[in-house]
């Protein structure tokens, strides 16, 4: 505010004498629409406005004379204000015959006051705040001014914020009412008009400098905006679905008028605005033509189209200015309308009187001034902010006394918020943000997340779509108590289907990463639905005990809630019981809590919704089955974006879209942290009064980003990336995985092409695994020794010095590291090798090294030679060999896969499987359990039990499905094996019976195995 | 039908072979009622084992030869439950704590001092001790040894050690100190030949002198080695004839083909596929040093003078440096790269050289 009047005084002297040939400079676009809106003003009201404007006028005046920096506190006092106002409004009627002129004429008046000429003419000046306030006025208050307002914003902008004068000017106010009363309001409607404004002083004051235009803000501005309209085709949805309403006009109200919209609506998709102008008669145009009436644009509009629409002269609305001109057209007065509603709120009636008195003007004014006043719009954002800014400064002091009388005259001014939006849902645009800052007071202690929260299901980000997981819910709950009236008997449907509506379930679960709305997707979708919600979460225990004590008498309980707060509907029985978090359900606390869940469930006479994180945990595993599946993703980017930048708007934070996006990239497309670390940002930048420079900003946040390996390996070997990078950046990229950076690198250097003469590059190479080796040594050290602090050193043998020998580009693919798969593999050989070590060490000499070097080949080939060469008379032989060296019959394939060398075929495939089958059977009957065969075969033997017992379940569901037993066992390779298979019988039988015991009694416990099993038969089958 | 090797193992210290001087001194040992720890050392296919158990058979006789494979497990102190086969007499106990891997000081605390401790109960037994023979000790990490020799001292009236170690370089001190040294020297390739003689012998098989000359040539002094082979050989081809081939092992002529690819092409692609080979190699658990000394072996055979000087200087930094560090591969493959380089140097100062 400060600022902002400041720069106000200095350009005085200047003003005085260009305000005449301000009228002829060159158009500038967005400047002349403000403008003009405020000769609409003036023209609307000429005799307000004189007095409004001569007042100031007088004081600036008065001001002049002292130095242009003087501080704000030195400002004449109250009475000369109000006394100095009279003249300025005398002034400012200089040029109304140009205004009633028509429209270009108008907006060519308009052009002069450009942001590059320094001096802007007084005049021009003043009526630009004017008329910003003005625009501030209709869009959060959505009403026409009444005759009192324009004193009351002078007062408010001539008023200071050193706290002598406040008191001054609460002593002022009192004189006001009165007027307003002449108007025929009450008293009252004056107050709550105050809160607003101080709500609003708590915006920054940079958003009064983009207003007032310096040169080097608008270019800015509009480099964003061109920013913008990059990401626009992402941008699908509007930023506050449903915040507004659409008037209902008479049907023809928009006839003979053609219609664009471009950019993006507050509250409405393009094409739902389109259908509105099209639903009263407008036309709609894809091109902005000599033919075209109006463009409504919205946030991130179209250059282009803006400024052909100016070539053309064609008026621009905004959203609130369709809905203004259909309300006008069809012969809807705001005032009337909103008269009805002022008794109820004296916020409201504040506004209201506005609108009536705005409604008067325009009774005067034609058609056309209306619709140039909407060309103020089209700016919104900053020029709001401006005004907001002004207002609030000047009326800051105030307010904790109003909000007392607020609180006294009312129930509670913070249920009054809640219930706004619905009664008033028209007044939405800003007003979601002037409801928010009315109530700052308590809303400073509540944080963003909170604050923002949706507050109707249209508001969720990500859920705008038909098919959206909120139009589900919201259909599988409306359905819900027709589904499950005990008539209709659902078919469980196909787990594959994809359009099922859920009918079938009880339950719904929504499952999804935390921060991406499901928990406000099931409350909204209730509270739209008037469903009453019992919810418990995992603060609350949930045993089986509890549940079964608690919520199962809840949910046949009714809700006395619409009783007690004096509903219509007196006691309802629709309630919903909310499971939230189900997947925390764990521990001594909650023990049952799922099978006790699942049972409430089944025979549930309420819905019940259920949330958790993750699906596949295993304890959700057995809860899936029976809830109506419902899987949230993350919102894309863009769709959060959209959000947080209304968010940083409404809270006046300045973040570029970039940084934005930077930070919901971050934090992995989770809402609720993003909305976080903007307030955390924030309050940071207000300390900094934002000076920080932005570079810096993004270098944080760029060092912030986490690498995966791939990308890491990547950049420490392309020569690209090197330009930027200091030696310490270098390092650093070792660190993003420092266990597997090494090894990354190792893998993929010989896939570098480095740069220079090709000649160079084997040495290069070989320097590579110099430091490779190197790197290696101080890996064991570091390991050996835990000698963490030598990771630096590691860095750099490791990835820094690979990455200077060779940087240059990678021309194969980067491939996964080698060595873990190789290390693995080969101490599988190890450890195969030493069985077998193990087992011939009676009768052989060497190490277990000689075993598998020299022995192994040559044990193999004496075993495989006779069955080769003698198919079944050689199993006798080969057996020989094997009871000789005390080889188990797996210790032959181990000595197998010892022996293999890539290219190189396996001895045993010149073995006949029939003659390997006989090896097998007369193993088993010839050679005598060693030591360490009894475990080993004991090992196998359960083993296999285990997997019969699941075949036996399998044919169990077979059968049931009436199906043919399939022959599980046939392909068992050990067919021969008589002796196995006949252990295996002996112990097939028991787990069968139970099995079915189990299903014959359909215990309710058993059920889910046994329902389990079936699919899986299924599947096999 | 076991292999010749087993098969022809000679069972008593007087039928050995060769060494014979030292076989009598062990006798002699064995004649006297106290006996010394011992470390018997030597390359791999000397006979080590076998003179162990000749020995253990002068000792306590016959019963040493029945065997059992006994399988002990124990925990480790953090709670994990290790097993180790073992094979036994009732005189003797032979174990290789390595199979434990990190673990091996627990084996050698739990396991061998259990042993230690308790008396030999069959009062027949000619000795008032028993022996826990030790193979490849000298893969035992430092923590293992070094909880040996206390178990060696305190113990000594119960239970003698005997070690099998390839090289005493990796036995700590303290432990060589307690032990008597018994060298077991390879072979040399005439007696090799005339064992070959002589178990063709015995097999009914006439050899030529010739092919048995070259088999142990071939073997490079491991007796075990020549054996394989010659029974290989006479699979493949029986009469034998002077000019015969023996055939080579797997991983030996992979090795050499590695080493004859590195020779054909120097380029960054070309040292992947070696990379490849050499890991292929490491998964067969051909040891990394054994894997230096064939590419060596091979590489320098066919490269100038000059070359190889520097290439022996490579060989032993990197694998001195691969004895220290964590991962074989990369110093392999910093060999081979550096081989590749200084190779290709080399050849292209070569053809410049002739072009003028």
């Amino acid at each position: 505010m400060q600022r902002g009047i400041d720069s106000f005084f200095k350009r005085l002297p200047s003003n005085n004498k260009k305000s005449d040939e301000d009228a002829s400079p060159a158009p500038k676009k967005r400047k002349a629409r403000v403008i003009s809106s405020d000769e609409d003003e003036i023209a609307e009201s000429p005799q307000v406005n004189k007095t409004g404007k001569d007042h100031k006028k007088l004081r600036r005046a008065l001001d002049d004379t002292p130095s242009p920096n003087k501080a704000p506190t030195k400002k004449p006092s109250l009475s000369k204000l109000k006394n100095a106002v009279p003249t300025k409004r005398a002034l400012q009627k200089v040029d109304p015959s140009a205004l009633f002129g028509g429209e270009t004429k108008r907006i060519e008046a308009q052009k002069p006051p450009r942001p590059k000429d320094k001096s802007i003419i007084e005049l021009e000046d003043e009526e630009i705040d004017q008329s910003l306030m003005e625009v501030d006025l209709d869009e959060s208050v959505k009403a026409a001014e009444s005759h009192q307002q324009p004193p009351a914003i002078e007062i408010s902008k001539s008023l200071s914020p050193p706290p002598p004068i406040k008191r001054a000017k609460r002593a002022t106010p009192s004189p006001e009412p009165p007027k307003a009363k002449a108007a025929g309001r009450t008293p009252k409607s004056e107050k709550p008009k105050t809160p607003k404004a101080r709500a609003r002083a708590s915006n920054g004051h940079a958003d009064l400098d983009t207003s007032v235009l310096s040169d080097e803000e608008r270019h800015e501005r509009k480099r964003m905006t061109a920013v913008l309209y990059q990401k626009y085709k992402n941008r699908a949805s509007c930023l506050n679905p449903g915040c507004k309403e659409i008037p209902k006009g008479t049907p023809d109200c928009l006839k003979g008028y053609t219609f664009l919209v471009t950019g993006i609506l507050e509250s409405m998709e393009r094409g739902e605005a389109e259908s509105v102008i099209k639903e009263y008669g407008g036309r709609v145009m894809t091109v902005v033509g000599k033919k075209l009436n109006y463009l409504v644009v919205g946030e991130e509009a179209g250059p282009k189209k803006l400024a052909q629409a100016d070539e053309f002269n064609v008026t621009v609305l905004s959203e609130d200015g369709l809905f203004d001109l259909i309300r006008e057209r069809s012969g809807l007065t705001n005032g009337s309308k909103n008269g009805e509603k002022s008794i109820k709120k004296e916020k409201e009636e504040s506004s209201n009187k506005l609108k009536v008195k705005q409604e008067k003007s325009e009774s005067m004014k034609s058609p056309r001034d209306k619709k140039d006043k909407q060309k103020e719009h089209s700016p919104p954002k900053a020029e709001l902010k401006v005004k907001k800014e002004k207002r609030d400064s000047s009326k800051s002091p105030r307010v904790p006394d109003i909000k007392e009388k607020h609180s006294d005259t009312h129930i509670s001014p913070k249920k009054e918020l809640k219930v706004e939006p619905k009664k008033d849902p028209q007044r939405l645009p800003s007003n979601n943000a002037t409801n928010a800052q009315t109530t700052a007071d308590k809303l400073a202690a509540t944080a963003w997340v909170d604050k923002y929260k949706p507050a109707s299901t249209k508001e969720i980000v990500g859920q705008a779509g038909a098919a959206s997981n909120v139009n589900k819910l919201l259909n599988w709950l409306t359905k819900w108590y027709v589904n499950h009236d005990g008539k209709k008997k659902l078919q469980r449907p196909n787990p594959w289907a994809k359009n099922d509506d859920g009918s079938f379930y009880k339950a719904a679960l929504l499952s999804g990463p935390p921060g991406i709305g499901k928990t406000t997707t099931a409350t909204l979708v209730c509270k739209e639905l008037g469903f009453d919600t019992v919810e418990f979460n995992a603060s609350d225990t949930r045993s089986k005990k509890l549940l079964k004590e608690e919520v199962s008498s809840l949910l046949s309980n009714k809700s006395l809630y619409g009783f007690v707060n004096g509903r219509s509907q007196a006691v309802s029985k629709k309630h919903v019981l909310l499971m939230d978090e189900v997947d925390g359900m764990a521990g001594n606390e909650d023990r049952g809590g799922m099978q006790e869940l699942i049972a409430l469930i089944k025979d549930s006479s309420v819905p019940i919704i259920c949330m958790c994180n993750d699906r596949n945990h295993p304890k959700i595993r057995s809860l899936v089955n029976y809830c109506y599946d419902l899987r949230f993703q993350r919102p894309r980017l863009e769709q959060i974006k959209g959000r947080i930048m209304m968010i940083c708007c409404r809270e006046q934070v300045k973040m570029s879209p970039a940084k934005v996006e930077e930070i919901i990239a971050a934090t992995n497309n989770d809402i609720r942290q993003s909305i976080n670390h903007i307030a955390l940002l924030s309050a940071g930048e207000k300390l900094d009064l934002m000076s920080k420079s932005q570079p810096t900003d993004d270098k944080i946040a760029q060092k912030d980003i986490k690498l995966g390996p791939w990308d890491v390996v990547r950049k420490v070997f392309s020569a690209e990336d090197h330009k930027h990078m200091s030696l310490y950046d270098k390092c650093d990229l070792f660190f993003h995985d420092y266990s597997m950076a090494p090894l990354f690198v190792q893998q993929n250097y010989l896939q570098v092409t480095p740069q220079g003469p090709r000649k160079d590059i084997l040495s290069k190479v070989a320097a590579t695994a110099e430091a490779l080796s190197l790197g290696d040594l101080v890996d064991r050290c570091i390991r050996g020794s835990s000698a963490w602090s030598l990771l630096p050193t590691q860095a750099v043998f490791s990835s820094l010095l690979p990455g200077e020998y060779m940087c240059g580009h990678f021309t194969g693919q980067i491939n996964f590291p080698g060595w873990l798969g190789k290390n693995s593999r080969s101490n599988k050989r190890s450890r195969l090798a030493q069985e077998l070590h193990d087992h011939t060490r009676i009768r052989t000499s060497g190490s277990r090294q000689s075993m598998r070097l020299d022995y192994a080949p040559y044990l193999l080939s004496n075993i495989v030679r006779p069955m080769a060469t003698y198919g079944q008379e050689g199993v006798a032989a080969a057996l020989d060999v094997m009871k000789d060296y005390h080889l188990l019959r797996e210790d032959l394939d181990s000595l197998i896969e010892l022996t293999t060398w890539p290219g190189k075929k396996s001895p045993m495939d010149a073995v006949d499987g029939r003659v390997k089958a006989a090896l097998t059977r007369s193993y088993n009957k010839e050679v005598l359990a060693y030591s360490y065969s009894v475990q080993t075969n004991i090992k196998k033997k359960r083993a296999e039990a285990v997997a019969d017992e699941e075949g036996m379940l399998d044919m169990e569901g077979v059968d049931e499905d009436g199906g043919t037993v399939g022959a599980v066992d046939s392909d068992d390779e050990d067919n021969d094996d008589l002796e196995l298979d006949g252990l295996i019988k002996a112990k097939k039988k028991p787990p069968a019976s139970t099995s079915k015991a189990s299903t014959s009694k359909a215990s309710t416990s058993k059920k889910p195995s046994a329902a389990a099993s079936k699919p899986k038969a299924k599947a096999k089958k | 039908m076991a292999l010749w090797v087993d098969k022809y193992r000679p069972r008593e210290l007087t039928k050995l072979d060769y060494h014979k001087e030292q076989a009598e001194d062990l006798r002699n040992l064995c004649k006297q009622t106290d006996f010394p720890h011992l470390m018997f050392y030597g390359p791999s296919g000397s006979g080590k084992k076998t003179r162990i158990m000749c020995l253990l058979r002068e000792m306590y006789g016959a019963g040493v030869e029945r065997l059992r494979n006994e399988n002990m497990s124990f925990t480790t102190t953090s709670g994990r439950k290790i097993e180790v086969m073992t094979v036994s007499s009732n005189y003797h106990l032979e174990l290789n704590p390595s199979d434990a891997g990190i673990y091996d000081r627990t084996v050698v605390i739990d396991l061998i001092k259990q042993v230690a401790q308790t008396q030999q109960i069959d009062i027949t037994g000619q000795r008032e001790f028993k022996v826990i023979v030790i193979s490849e000790g000298d893969e035992l990490t430092k923590d293992a040894q070094h909880a040996l020799r206390r178990t060696m001292e305190k113990y000594v009236a119960t239970c003698r050690i005997i070690l099998s170690v390839n090289s005493t370089s990796r036995i700590i001190p303290a432990i060589r100190s307690r032990c008597l040294g018994v060298r077991i020297s390879a072979p040399t390739e005439a007696e090799i030949t005339t064992i070959l003689q002589n178990t063709c012998k015995r097999e009914g098989l006439s050899l030529p002198n010739e092919l048995a000359k070259r088999v142990a040539l071939k073997s490079e002094r491991n007796l075990r080695r020549a054996l394989l082979m010659l029974e290989a050989s006479k699979v493949q081809q029986y009469p034998f004839t002077a000019q015969q081939e023996i055939p080579q092992l797997d991983w030996q002529s992979f090795l050499h083909e590695t080493a004859n690819q590195i020779l054909s092409e120097q380029t960054p692609a070309k040292l992947e596929k070696i990379r490849e080979r050499l890991y292929e190699l490491l998964a067969q658990g051909v040891p990394p040093n054994l894997i230096f000394r064939g590419l060596v072996q091979q590489l320098v055979c066919n490269c100038d003078m000059s070359l190889k000087a520097n290439t022996l200087k490579f060989a032993a930094l990197y694998e001195h440096r691969m004895q220290n560090g964590a991962k074989h591969i990369f110093h392999l493959e910093a060999f081979v790269a550096q081989f590749m380089n200084i190779y290709k140097q080399f050849v292209s100062e070569l053809i410049m050289t002739d072009d003028f």
